[in-house]
């Protein structure tokens, strides 16, 4: 038994060790990105079952949720859909490119170590997706499109401190960069300390690029007290999405207006 | 070798059905442990498979390569180590439950504290993973009885 025993001993401090010393040299490394990439394609068709069953769960639950409620929303949507074809009358520059399209994604892995950094969606290039691309959640920016395979992507949440995203409070036109602080707070940055916005002012993005339309809505200024650094404020936002609660995206593909 | 593939796979299955909302309870390690009561003496073939499994855990689902190797390596090391010291009349379902209990506990503490300690939305996920395992513990516990009871008959 004592043979046994430091046998034991042996082998599990060794395999211990080994473990620890891959986490050691793996982490952030390209080559265990490329490792888990290859594991999750490895993987992909054994798990369908369980996407598939999650899928039908999320359907049932929606479907379940009533007319009542569907009726709601699309009253909801209707004005909202009013308002911004008056807003468009205003400001044509806003209007997004009539080929683009919303696909819908789901999120199929959300590491934990990386949990309010980066999700992965089931679709790729092979659907239309690019970099860059905004992905949304219940009308609000959610993230944006950082790596792109053929049969999956990888989309970097708000909420991560990688993604710089420009954006324009909506009541002063102030334009501010968000950014995320890694663990599920978002900030608004670069508004000068002479400026002073209030709890609940409307943050969306900003005309910047074309693969990022503005006028995407991502929050509000949050009540909290905002910080001053550097001669900036910086301020608490509210995202309009719940980042502890996704299961899909619709990712904007195309354009803005030529 | 089958059993291990089968059950990785199927605590994989879970966790992907239930990404986003929970974690689910380690079945693999859950039934490496129960096998190492067949031979405690033969550690290689129920650490290095614990490694192996952790590793690829790691690979798809914690994006931290390693930990969970470590983790799975260390917690079936301690429960060899544990299992073989108590007496032989000693070893019952009820004390190979609670240590499948503080195994699943461990690596699901350590887990939680790497990712800065268990707070809010944590203590939940941390709570249903132990609750989760606790039909799998309860049908290891009874297995296990059910072999030491054979090997008394025999005996």
């Amino acid at each position: 038994m004592l043979k046994g025993v430091t046998s034991a001993w042996l082998h599990g401090l060794a395999a211990t060790f080994i473990g620890l010393l891959f986490l050691a040299v793996s982490f952030g490394s390209p080559v265990a990105d490329r490792a888990a990439e290859l594991t999750a394609v490895i993987l992909e068709y054994p798990e369908r079952p369980a996407l598939w069953t999650r899928r039908l769960a999320s359907e049932s639950v929606a479907w379940i949720g009533g007319v009542r409620k569907l009726r709601e929303r699309v009253r909801s949507l209707e004005l909202e859909n009013a308002r911004l074809r008056a807003t468009l009358l205003e400001r044509p520059e806003r209007a997004i490119s009539p080929a683009s399209d919303l696909v819908q994604a789901w999120i199929d892995t959300r590491p934990p170590a990386l949990w309010w950094n980066e999700v992965r969606i089931d679709r790729g290039s092979s659907d239309g997706i690019r970099e860059g691309m905004p992905a949304l959640r219940e009308g609000f920016l959610a993230g944006r499109v950082s790596r792109v395979f053929p049969g999956h992507s990888w989309v970097d949440l708000l909420t991560s401190t990688r993604l710089l995203v420009p954006v324009v409070v909506e009541e002063t036109r102030d334009l501010g960069v968000l950014t995320g602080d890694g663990r599920g707070g978002i900030r608004l940055l670069y508004i000068p300390e002479e400026k002073e916005l209030r709890p609940g002012m409307r943050i969306s993005t900003a005309l910047v690029s074309d693969i990022l339309p503005a006028g995407l809505p991502v929050g509000k200024v949050s009540d909290l007290v905002p910080a001053i650094e550097d001669g900036f404020r910086v301020y608490p936002v509210l995202p309009g999405v719940d980042f502890s609660v996704m299961d899909s995206f619709l990712i904007l593909t195309g354009g803005r207006k030529p | 070798m089958i059993s291990l593939v089968a059950l990785w796979y199927i605590q994989d299955l879970f966790q992907a059905l239930l990404t986003e909302r929970f974690l689910v309870p380690d079945l693999f390690l859950i039934f490496l442990i129960c096998r190492m009561t067949k031979d405690p003496r033969e550690a290689s073939s129920v650490i290095w498979p614990a490694f192996v499994g952790g590793l690829l855990w790691d690979l798809r689902w914690t994006a931290l390569p390693g930990f969970t190797a470590a983790a799975y390596s260390l917690v079936a090391v301690l429960c060899i180590v544990a299992w073989n010291r108590i007496p032989y009349p000693g070893r019952n379902a009820g004390l190979f439950s609670l240590m499948l209990l503080a195994a699943q506990a461990f690596v699901s503490l350590a887990r939680f504290v790497s990712w800065g300690g268990i707070q809010g939305s944590l203590t939940e996920a941390f709570v249903f993973q132990l609750c989760a395992a606790v039909p799998m513990i309860i049908v290891m516990a009874l297995t296990v009885a059910a072999r030491m009871s054979d090997e008394n008959a025999k005996h």
